[in-house]
This record gives structure tokens, sequence and C-alpha cells, in this order.
């Protein structure tokens, strides 16, 4: 294919896809491929151009002008170079293997041949066809559908195919490579004369094709051997479908296998043979959805009140039109050149989705989307103009069908009308909606998304719309979240997951027969019952329902009818998948119509039940309610409970499994209650109380006058300020590590600080004696100032002031002037070569500890509120790495950075609205990030809500959005650390934002190679362990919250001489809520302060962390129980120092023992004995286990 | 057979006590005499000791000498122990953050002739306790008779670990001593900056061999101020600044070649982009990156 046939020139590029650069661009291309040899020739610049011999300079510059012309197009045609060769590469991942592929022709060719072999069968009767299946040497079943028939009058024959065909996407070459193996779909179209246009009616049509399918199965087991053809037969329900078996035929190679037999196993293929109605043999008006095809007796019920029967009238019109979709869809692919790899890219991105052509996956497959494509080829918009382009680049085909999904109501709002007539080249998207997904086809009546629900579309259209936010990304690159990204486990996928076992919904009753020929099978008519139930009760607490039947194996044996029962029914669950509006999920209260409005609320409270109550509300109006009591699980899921309760089966909430709850309660409850009127999850009481403690205190520093200068801002640096720390923050709770709140104390501008920094250090301590003394002179607040040993090369001259208020928190203020950073960098500038490492570290500490953590606490804070669920997942993360002794190896902004990412940039996910649901997708996005090689790189401002409104530049630079320039400069700053340290053993997590470009300020210095493998590691392990069991019991979740102690080097296990858990504010475990007593005043004693245990790990690290690498609880107050140690320390040592011989150096910096040949070695023995010796009656025991 | 001597060092084995957790351990000194420029190996009175335990003092230092040495009594005892909370530290180096900020009055580092990290020295009272003490260390550890019991090397005081080491921790200063501190530093440091703006305006004052005198604005308060501000003409081509303000003033699209030269770099830009991106989807389907599954 040469590029001058491309398209691309003379199709004007549809504005609706292209970015918009498209005359001016082509225009200017003329231009420039025409300069661009004139100047190669004459060039002097270019070395190879001129020294090189002739053949190499006739060849250069043609090579660069098609180069230019691929790099211009694919600039235009795909969202930019790199996607585009991304599509590519994919594309050409995803391709067939050659070999497999002609290995299957001739298995098909054999197939066909031995159809063709089947002789025709005399006219049987049900009991003849029985019987001589009976009599046949293989074991065959007619695979009638339910009802099974008991006396028919008409009778049943087998006569050779009107037509075999290939469809599907191996016919339309569109195929992909499969983990689980790929299907060639084959279909056998019945003889004209084995069907009369009335059998539509009462299953008629499908009693005879069950016999058909069952004759050619019967047939085909025999001739197999004779053929040479080792196969496996087994029926399948096509799509799901109950009502429209198929023939699954597999490689079987037999034990003794000779050179003539066609073995296929090993290219995972398998073949389908459908067997088809002819086109048009049935009236097709009258298998409309709104028509009734089943006549049933029914008491009290006139045939002509017969509800309509929409699945089973679909099901017969689409396997009437196999072939005729064939034409259609072949005949789209021959037109448009790029239709095929769009074909691919929508298969892969629907499949990464969990979404297929099954009844049970959404109902949307790569048949649905293709269709729709070809559709959209020849209109789909509101007045019939083409929505797609026959020139249009993979990419855009792609991107604009997506966008479309995306963007039309193709449900409620309207539907896509279209023929898939060949003649007629005519779609239309009508303003009409039926309630139901509707794309439909004139010419065979068919309504192709007749196996989809609302809510399934409703799934599809979310989906849809981040991918389209996606795509419109031009800061980064997102093709992985788009295509490689897989987002179809229904643990990470939903914010509340709920399983209700099958055999305990006692529905048996109310599935009439009015209901079978609507609903076709049981599950069906549950799963739509009880989304009904839901969307009538949950409202706008959701934005996503989604009901299905677990796991259904769809595979049975040829010689039994339908699939075998599965013996312990109990393993076929309803599976509920809620996705949660976050403002609304966790209201307490569900308000229903007026007092005033009678019929409506009399509705609202048969509906609710005992529930509904009529409420006066603070604005006057008096309403239906229901109350919900706050408990550790959401409002949402209470409801769930009561109303399956009420009305599908009573005491079925006992029955449900929930898992989201169970993380809820992992959270450490605090010794004191949150007040009643606020969320005990989402925003505890326990931060605003602290909020408000602080901003007294501040109204009291700003309103000093005994200051030389005045207070400009006191800011505020810490985690229970912005409601993300672990504990929450108690009234007097002094041995809580982070009781003291930090903030920055910034004064008015002044030239005269001094210009040397211990000397501004010292005037620091001045101003905050200062402002110590007339604290203290304010009636219950005391304050005393501390050594701050933050900053290595500073200790004892930094100071800090701490203040206690009378509610019960501590604070803890730094000054800030603008003369540090100046005095730091002068330091940086000054300190010779040696030096100019540890000076940097000096400043990165002070970067940290004065103004990074400021404008991490302001980005935050925000983000925040605007995510509900942020704060407790974090909360609940910070939980989990406390738990695996990791969290002391981490700074808490940089925790709280990583868990970010799933909130502002969540995509293939939407954002998280349920702790649990956050939490596993932080673990599974650690467990997935390659550090090495990935940057994370974060856009704090996370406005995603509305990308229409940040199109201005002017509104870019206000919202503080992350630009292309500013992202390729992070890229850069990742790239260049790369270079010098590309296995990390320096920095491991490149983490940066607008706020810090770095990308390294959080994670230098204190987190350690084998910390951050750890992590990885241990994450991974805890996300394969949740996905993989879909019901969390405690055990489970106990498993992944207890840390392997035997995993380290040695163990130290201590305990402190006092209970911890009350001083930490963090509810003790006793039996009698009475017998609490919260915490009233501080003790006078400051040896009360802290915890013994954090002081003796931080001397064991002060000491001994170049030897080993030792970790901790930080909290030891979530783990103090009355017997036994309360916390532990462990450590592995670091081989580099203690392993191996090491030449004799008097600073050698560790213990050493000398060894035979006059070097030295590590002690270990001895640092060991040192450290236990410095714990004294702090020990508990010690093991070492390396 | 343990070795008993390393280079110029004797290998002193102590025992560590052991604790109800851990059993005993052996610890090893290397010992020799101490030396430095100021004192000739004749004249010291010390030994210098590398290795030593964690929290060494004169206490534990004299009760180990009263072991092997009796007789030999110890004056003083310095030590310089690893002890490094952020692990940023280097041993190896002197930083003086405040002469780094400020060259000119910046405070001096007090502490000088440092011990190195993880040894001290030991200072007897004469040098006949010193030569006592050494010569009965080599004996102790030569003679290879296991009879002799090995010293042993009392860590700690109770009083000195556990509960009651770690509890009540904290920084809290007394405001009245520190203010007091501050003060004095304070007027110091005062002190310097005057003596550096005394030279400075005597710099003013000084006519020079050729008759010229040093210019100083009235904001210029150190000496290396002034000689910083003058900046040569290579550090002015780097400065962004300057050569934008030189860039401003040229005529991009005047003369055809210009309109060229811009044209052909684009293209070439153009396809150094792509080949890049070439590369790196080269790398990363190296990498695996397109296996969806």
């Amino acid at each position: 294919m040469t590029h001058g046939s491309r398209p691309s020139n003379n199709v004007e590029t549809d504005a609706d896809v292209n970015e918009g650069r498209t005359e001016k661009s082509q225009e200017l291309e003329k231009t420039k491929v025409s300069e661009l040899e004139a100047p190669q020739s004459v060039s002097t610049k270019r070395p190879n151009a001129k020294s090189d011999g002739d053949s190499h300079r006739s060849k250069q510059p043609k090579l660069t002008a098609q180069d230019v012309q691929v790099a211009r197009e694919t600039a235009e045609l795909f969202k930019s170079n790199i996607f585009k060769l991304e599509i590519d590469e994919l594309v050409h991942v995803l391709k067939l293997k050659d070999s497999h592929c002609k290995l299957m022709e001739k298995v098909l060719h054999r197939l066909y041949d031995m159809i063709q072999e089947i002789p025709a069968s005399d006219e049987l009767s049900l009991e003849d066809a029985n019987v001589y299946f009976k009599q046949s040497a293989t074991k065959v079943s007619i695979p009638f559908p339910d009802p099974k028939p008991t006396s028919l009058n008409y009778k049943f024959k087998y006569e050779t195919p009107e037509d075999i065909s290939l469809v599907g996407s191996f016919g339309l070459k569109t195929g992909i490579q499969q983990p689980s193996g790929m299907s060639i779909d084959v279909a056998l179209t019945m003889p004209h004369e084995l069907l009369q246009p009335k059998d539509y009616m009462n299953y008629r049509a499908l009693y005879k094709r069950a016999f058909y399918l069952a004759y050619v199965a019967e047939h085909l087991a025999a001739l197999s051997e004779e053929k040479h053809l080792p196969i496996k037969l087994s029926y399948e329900y096509a799509d799901g479908d109950v009502l429209c078996p198929v023939i699954k035929v597999q490689s079987s190679p037999s034990d003794s296998p000779t050179d003539k037999d066609v073995v296929f196993d090993h290219t995972g293929f398998s073949i389908k043979l459908y067997v088809g109605f002819p086109l048009g043999i049935f009236e097709a008006k009258k298998l409309l959805p709104d028509r009734n095809c089943i006549r049933v007796k029914a008491e009290e019920v006139d045939v002509k009140d017969l509800p309509p029967t929409p699945l089973y009238n679909s099901s017969i019109l689409s396997s009437g039109s196999y072939t005729c979709f064939l034409k259609y869809l072949y005949t789209a692919k021959k037109t448009a050149e790029s239709f095929r790899d769009a074909c691919v890219l929508g298969k892969l991105w629907l499949k990464q989705r969990g979404f297929s052509s099954d009844i049970n996956e959404g109902g949307f497959g790569h048949f649905e989307f293709v269709t729709l494509m070809a559709a959209l080829l020849e209109g789909g918009g509101e007045s019939g103009n083409r929505i797609l382009l026959h020139g249009f680049s993979s990419y855009q085909m792609f991107k604009a069908t997506i966008r479309y999904l995306s963007i039309q109501d193709l449900c409620s709002h309207g539907h896509l009308s279209f023929s898939s007539l060949l003649s007629e080249h005519r779609s239309v998207y009508k303003a009409n909606g039926f309630d139901v997904p509707t794309i439909f086809d004139k010419n065979t009546k068919l309504n192709i998304l007749w196996k989809m629900t609302p809510s399934s579309y409703n799934m599809l259209r979310l989906y849809a719309n981040s991918t389209l936010e996606l795509l419109n990304d031009v800061v980064r690159d997102r093709f992985p979240q788009t295509f490689i990204t897989k987002a179809n486990n229904k643990v990470l996928k939903y914010d509340i997951f709920i399983q209700i076992p099958l055999s305990e919904i006692n529905q048996e009753d109310s599935f009439g027969p009015l209901e079978k020929i609507s609903f076709i099978t049981f599950e069906t008519f549950v799963c739509s019952k009880i989304f009904k139930i839901l969307s009538g009760a949950l409202r706008n607490r959701v934005t996503q329902i989604s009901v299905s039947v677990s796991s259904t194996s769809s595979l049975w044996p040829i010689a039994h009818r339908k699939p075998l029962l599965v013996r312990n029914q109990k393993e076929k669950y309803i599976d509920i998948g809620l996705s949660l509006d976050p403002a609304e999920s966790e209201k307490k209260v569900t308000k229903g119509p007026l007092h005033s409005q009678k019929a409506e609320g009399e509705k609202f409270s048969s509906f609710w039940g005992s529930r509904a109550q009529v409420r006066r509300y603070k604005d006057g109006s008096i309403q239906y309610s229901c109350l919900w009591t706050a408990s550790s699980e959401s409002p949402t899921v209470t409801i769930v409970k009561y109303i399956l309760d009420l009305h599908l089966t009573e005491g079925i909430s006992s029955n449900m499994i929930v898992n989201s709850s169970n993380f809820n309660l992992l959270l450490p409850r605090s010794l004191t209650l949150s007040t009643a009127n606020s969320h005990p999850l989402v925003m505890p009481s326990h931060f605003q109380q602290l909020r408000s403690s602080y901003d007294d205190l501040c109204k009291i520093v700003y309103h000093m006058t005994n200051l030389p200068l005045t207070v400009k801002s006191i800011l505020p640096a810490s985690s229970a300020l912005r409601g993300m720390s672990l504990l929450l923050p108690v009234p007097f709770a002094i041995a809580n590590p982070d009781f003291f709140n930090e903030s920055i104390v910034q004064f008015e501008t002044s030239t005269r600080w001094p210009d040397e920094i211990m000397a501004l250090e010292r005037t620091k301590t001045a101003f905050l004696l200062k402002i110590n003394e007339s604290i203290n002179k304010h009636k219950g607040y005391s304050s005393f100032l501390s050594t701050d040993n933050e900053i290595p090369y500073l200790k004892d001259v930094v100071t800090s002031l701490e203040v206690l208020t009378p509610e019960g928190y501590g604070f803890k203020f730094r000054i800030l002037t603008e003369r540090d950073e100046t005095l730091y960098l002068r330091s940086i500038e000054n300190a010779d070569t040696r030096q100019k490492q540890a000076v940097t570290d000096c400043y990165f500490y002070f970067m940290r500890k004065y103004i990074g953590c400021v404008k991490h606490h302001r980005a935050f804070s925000s983000l925040v509120t605007r995510y509900p669920f942020f704060g407790p997942t974090v909360r609940l993360f910070k939980q989990w790495l406390e738990s695996q002794l990791l969290y002391p190896h981490f700074s808490e902004e940089l925790i709280e950075l990583i868990a970010v990412k799933c909130f502002i940039d969540p995509a293939p996910y939407s954002i998280p609205g349920s702790v649990g649901t956050g939490f596993l997708r932080i673990l599974d996005f650690v467990s997935r990030w390659n550090w090495r090689e990935d940057a994370l790189i974060l856009d704090l401002s996370g406005d995603s809500e509305d990308p229409d409104a940040t199109t201005g530049s002017y509104i870019d630079k206000l919202s503080g959005k992350l630009t292309v320039q500013e992202y390729q400069g992070i890229l850069e700053n990742f790239k260049k650390l790369r270079k010098e340290d590309p296995s990390g053993t320096n920095i491991q997590f490149f983490v940066a934002s607008k706020q810090d470009p770095s990308g390294k300020l959080w994670s230098c210095n204190n987190l350690g190679l084998p910390i951050a493998s750890r992590l990885t590691a241990l994450s991974k392990a805890a996300i394969g362990l949740f996905t993989k069991s879909v019901q969390f019991d405690s055990s489970l979740i106990m498993l992944v919250f207890t840390s392997a102690l035997k995993d380290y080097d040695f163990v130290i296990k201590v305990k402190a001489p006092m209970n911890l858990r009350a001083k930490s504010g963090v509810l003790p475990i006793q039996k009698f809520k009475n017998l609490i007593r919260p915490l009233t005043q501080f003790p006078g004693d400051p040896s009360q302060y802290g915890d013994p245990l954090q002081s003796y790990f931080a001397e064991l690290k002060a000491r001994y962390s170049n030897v080993a690498i030792l970790s901790c609880h930080r909290y030891t107050g979530l783990y103090d129980t009355k017997e036994g140690c309360s916390n532990v320390i462990t450590g592995i040592f670091n081989p580099a120092v203690a392993r191996g011989e090491k030449k004799f150096r008097a600073n050698i910096g560790f213990n050493i023992k000398p060894t035979e040949d006059e070097h030295v070695e590590c002690n270990r023995e001895s640092i060991l004995n040192q450290m236990v010796c410095l714990g004294g009656d702090l020990v508990v025991s010690f093991e070492k286990y390396h | 057979m343990a070795i008993k001597q390393l280079r110029e060092y004797t290998v002193l084995p102590v025992l560590l006590p052991g604790t109800r957790n851990i059993s005993k351990a052996w610890h090893y000194l290397f010992i020799k005499k101490h030396v430095t420029k100021d004192e000739a190996e004749s004249k010291t009175r010390s030994l210098f000791i590398v290795n030593i335990p964690v929290g060494a003092n004169f206490n534990n230092m004299k009760r180990l000498m009263s072991q092997v040495a009796l007789g030999a009594n110890i004056e003083s005892f310095q030590a310089c122990e690893y002890y490094d909370p952020d692990n940023v530290i280097n041993y190896n180096m002197d930083i003086n953050l405040s002469k780094l900020s400020n060259a000119d009055f910046g405070e001096e580092n007090l502490r000088d002739n440092r011990i190195p990290v993880g040894c001290g020295v030991v200072t007897f009272l004469d040098r006949d306790g010193m030569n006592l003490a050494l010569s009965s260390i080599k004996k102790l550890v030569m003679s290879s008779k296991s009879d002799c019991k090995p010293p042993e090397w009392e860590l700690f005081t109770d009083k000195e670990t556990g509960s009651s080491r770690y509890l009540g921790v904290n920084n809290r200063l007394n405001a009245g001593s520190l203010s007091k501190d501050v003060y004095s530093s304070m007027k110091a440091f005062e002190k310097r900056e005057h003596e550096v703006e005394e030279e400075l305006k005597q710099m003013t004052e000084t006519v020079d061999e050729d008759g010229f005198t040093v210019v100083v604005g009235p904001h210029r308060k150190t000496k290396s101020g002034i000689m910083g501000s003058l900046k040569t003409l290579t550090d002015l081509e780097h400065d962004e600044k300057y050569s934008k303000k030189i860039k401003k003033k040229e005529k991009k699209d005047f003369y055809r070649f210009q309109i060229r030269e811009r044209k052909k770099q684009e293209v070439n830009d153009l396809l150094k982009k792509f080949k890049d991106d070439q590369e790196r989807v080269r790398i990363m389907r190296e990498k695996r990156r397109f296996n969806p599954y």
C-alpha cells in the first residue's frame, strides 16, 4: 500500500474527531515536503549526505521524505505519533498466527466436507426422533429448550444445509489473540423446506432447530474418525441465550494419532456451529419486540393481553440473520481501509472492560461494536449525516465510535436506526427511545442490542465517557489505560459488591408462566427484579447498578439436553455491583414526596414498608422519609439489605456477602465517639474539633502585639488538620506520635534577617520565645520551646514552639523567613564537591519541613473535600502500611501522594466510592507500578469533572492544571534521574506534581531499595489474595493486615511499661463501654508524653541504620494488648555492610571483629547484644531467624 | 586461633554481658598508643581505641582498666559514637553550614581535632600508667592460656537502659537559659558582623598604589558580596535574561533563507520526534508492554 493512495488527503476529516489542524497543515505539507529534498542535496550540515557515496545519497532523502509523510500523517490522523505507533504495535501483537489460521482453514474444509456428507433423514415424529438418537452409537440428546416438548403434531427432518458460511470475527479477519482461546463461528442455514412461516410461534422453529443440531452432532461424531479430524463435541448456548444452543467443536487428539489426523488443540481455536434460519422465512413484523409469540394458557389472561416476548423474538430473528449481517459487515470492511484495525481496537477495549456479546457479560461485544461502526459509516447523525468517514484512521474510527456511545443516548431518549440491506445506505439517529438500548435494523427488524439491559448499557456509557476523556487528554500518553490495563475484576470495579446465593432466593412461586415467556430463564427474571427494586430504592445514591449471575459454565456434553445442574446450587450467585455517588451515598435520610402529595406518599410508604415515616425538616417542609441508623456499614448497604428483605425474600440479608463493610471496621477506633451529626466514616467530628482548637490558637498568635514584626500567615502542615491521619485526634492523647500538629509561621517581609544561617535560626528562636511568653499568659494554654532536630548539621540550633491548648490538643510552630532558602542555596554553591551532596540533603530536609509540606497540605486539604472517600481510604492505606511495618520508612506526604493517584487519575475505573474499593485500587496500582521505569506524575488540581471548562488557556492558568510543558519537564527530570541511577538505588519512587517537579522531595533519603521492593511484593501478594477470593472474610483480611515477622533477620519484641492504647486515643479492647474513661487533662510530668518504644526505636535507628534496616510499628497504641508484647522492632542486615571482609579502618563506622587474614568483618553478635541491652526492661523477647 | 594483632593495633576481646533475652557476646577493641601532630609517641599518655561499644564512657572504661591493669589510673575518656538518625551525616568530613551560608561572618567550627567515629581516646594520669595498661593488655592477649578470665565490659547500669532511658524523652528547653544563650550568641554574631563592616569601611578609605579606591554601594555588607557581583563575560553569555535581550532585537523572518531554515528545522524536529517515538515504542515492545493479558 503506497501512501499516496491513503485517503487522508482527499477526505476532510470530521470536526468531531479531528483535533482541528487540517487545512493549514496540508498546505504546509506541500511546501515542506518539496523543500525538504532541496536543502538535503546542498546541505553541508549533514555529514553522511556529503561524505558517503551516491548510493547512500539517493537512498537517504527518499527514505526521509517518506518518513516525514508518515510522521506528519500520524500527527494528524492519530492523536500523536507515539499513539499511532503504539496502536500499530498492539494490532500486530494481537494478530492471529498465520500458521494457526492456515491450519484452521484446513480444519474448516474438512468440517465442511463432513457436513456435506451427512445424509438426509426421514420425516420423524418426536417419538421417532427420540428413538433414533437412543439407538445411535454415540449418545446424543436433542438440546430442546425449556419447556421440553412432550407431544408434537409436526415432524422433524434433516436435509443438507442451504448454506454454510463463516460468520463472526474469523470470517471478517478481525479475530484477536485471547488467552481463553479463539472461536470460529460457522453458521449452517436450515433449508427452506424444513420450516413453515408459522414456525416462529411457540418454540416450533426452535424445536426443529434442536433436532437439526443433534442430528449434525450425531453424524459429525461418527464421521470424525473416518475423516481424520479427531474432535470433541459439546453443546453450548450461543452468547448465553438459552434458546439457541450451538455445537462447540474442539480438537481431541486420539491416543494413537496417525499422520493424517488434523490436530489443532495447540492453536487454542475452537469452532462453534450455529444453525440459523433462512432469511425472511418468518414475517419479521410479527417478531417485533412488542409482540407476543408464545401463547400460553394462563388464568384470567386473554390471548391479546399476553405480555410481549422480546427475548424470544430477538433470538429467532438473530438466528435468521447470520448471513445477512455477514454480508453487511464484509461490505463495510471492504469500503473502509482502517475498519479492520478499528474493530480490533474495539474488541480489545470491550474485552478489557469485561464486555462481550454474552447476555451475562453486558450483551455488547465484538459483533455489536462492529455493526455499530458499520452503521455509523453510513450515517448515524440526527439528520443522517455520517459519523464515520471511510478515510478515517483506525484511531479516528475508534474514537468517533466511543464518542458516539458516550454522547448519544440509545436507550431512553433515542435510538439508532439503520438497514443491513446493502443497497440502502442510510442510518439515522431518531429521538424517540424505547427505554431499552436500541440499534434497530430495518431490514431484519432486529434490535441488535437485544441482549443488553438498561443497566449494562449505562455501564457501557460510563466506560465510553471515561475513555473519551482519556483520548481527549493532550498532556500525557493514555494508551495503557485505554487498551492495556484490565478493568474487569468485580472486586475492583464496583464500589460495593454484594453476592446473594441463588438458592436462597425463594422466588420460584412468582416465576409463573407469564414471567417464563418474557424472561425465559429464572436467573434473568431474578436479576431484573432485583434491579428494579434497587433502582427504586437507591435512586441517586448510585450511578450504576449491575446485577448479573456469577460463573455460568456454559459447556455441556452432547449426551444431555441442557447444562447439568451443579450439585451444589450454592455455587451460583447473584452478583450485585454498585457504583456510588460519594456525595449522596452516605446520607442517612431518604427523602420522599411531600406530605401533601397523597398518592405519591402512599406509593412511598408501601414501597418502604414500616420504615417510611413523615418528618418535618428545618426548612419547614414535611416530607415522607426513611431514616437509616449509622453503623460501620454504609447506609446504602443498609438500604439494600432492608429493601431486599422486604421485597425479595425475607431474611435474605443474612445470606448476603458484602465486601466493603469489613474494610470500614479496620480503621482505628477512637476513644471518644464522633458527635451525632457528623459522618463517622467520611469526616469524623474529631477532625473538626481539632480544627476549631487550631483556629482559636491562630487567632491568638495573629493578634500578638509584642512582636517586632506582625505575623503574616500561619500555614498548617499536618495530616490530622487535613483529616488524613491514621489515628483520630483525641484530646489529651499524648502518646499519639502525631500529637503535635505542625504549622509554619511567616512574618511580614523584612530586610533585617541576619545573613547567616545560625544567626538566622537564633533570631527565629528569639521570636518564638516572644510568642511563647505571650501564649503562656493566656488562660488554659501552655507552651514551651524544644529543639527541632529535623535538619542535619543544624541540630541543637533550630527550635520550635509546642503549644498545648485548653481543648487538649497540641500544636507545633516553626518559623519560615524569606531568607532561609537563599542561605541554603548559597551554602550549596559554596560547598566543595565532596560536601555538595550532604549540603543538598540539608536543603531537601529544609524544603520538606518548611515549604513542601505547606504546599502539600494546601493541595490535599482541597482534595479531601472534593473526594469524600479519599480521607478514610488514605487512613486505611496507612493502616495497612503500619501493620506491615512499612510506615516508618515513608513520609506521610509520600503515602498520600501515592494514594491520591487512584482518585485524581482513576482510569480505567471511576473515582472510588467506598473505602474498601479505594484501598484495593491503591494496592492494585502499587502492585503494578514499575517504579524503576515509570514516574508517577500527579495533577493535584485534579478537576476532571468538567473538561469543557478548562479548554481556555485563561482558565487553565487559574485552575492550575498540569500543562504539556510542565509534564514534559517532569518527564525530563525523571529521565535524567534514571540515567544517573538506572536501578533506582538512590531514589526509588519518583513522585512529581506541579508542587514538586523534582519528583524526589518526599522519596529521597528515607526509603531504600529493599523497602520499595517489599512494598511492591506485599501489595502484589495482597491484591492477588483479594482478587482471587471474591468473599473477604475476616481471616483473609487479617492475613493481609498481619506482617510476616519471619521474613526478617531478627525481631525484638518490646512492651511499654504502661498501656499506651488509651493514651494514644485508641479505644481499648474492653467489654464494658462504661469502663472507658475519656482523658481530661494533661499530666504535669513531662515524662508521660510520647512513647518510650519509639524513643528506643529512634536510638537504634540512629546508631545502627547503616548496618541494618530497622522497622517498627509507629503507633504502638494500636497494638497494645494486655498480655505479651505490644510492638516489635525488626531488622534486616544490610548485606553490603554485614557480609564479607572489609579492610580495617579506624573510622569504618560500624562494629567489627578481626578475621584470620588481617581484615575485619561486621560483628553481628555484639551489635545485637548491644541493641537488646539498650532496650533493658522494655524488651520482652529476642528472636533471630536467619 | 583468634588474631591478636592487626597492624599496629592490639586486639582486645571483651565479653559483653547477656540479659535474659540475649546471650553474652564477644566484642573486640583495637588499641594503640594515641599519637597526634602535637603529641609525639614518646610524650603521649593516651591510648587510642577503635570500635568502642555503645555508650562507652569514663566509668566503664575505668572498670575495664581496673580489670586488666590495676594501678593504671585514667584521667579522662573521650569518644565519638555513630549517631545519625537521618542516615545522611558523613563522618568523614566536616560541614559547617554557618560558614557555608556566609563565608564572611559565619561561625567558626569550634570542635577541631575530632576523634574518628566509633573511636575513643583514654588519657591516663601519667605515661607510666598508660604503658602499664598497654603492656598488660598485650600480655593478656598474647597469653595462650585460656584459664585467665577474659575482661568484661559492662555496657550500662540498669538506670541507663530501658524505660528509665526512654521514658519521657523530650527536647523541651528551658526558656530562661535559652534566651540567655540566644542573647550571647547574637552578640557574638553582631560583633563578627561589625568587624566585617569595619573591614569594608577600611577598604573604601584606603587608596591603592595607582590612586584608586574601591567603590561600595550603601547596601553592600560584605567583601565577598562585592567580588561576587563582578560578572565575567562568559557568565553573561550564560545569563538567560541577557541573551533574551539580545535575541529580541533580531528579526527572524526577514530573509528568505531564515524562513527556509525555519521550515527545515521544523521538519527535522518533527522527524526527530518521530524517530524518538519509534525508539520508545521499540523499547516498550522489548519490555512486552503491549501484552494486554
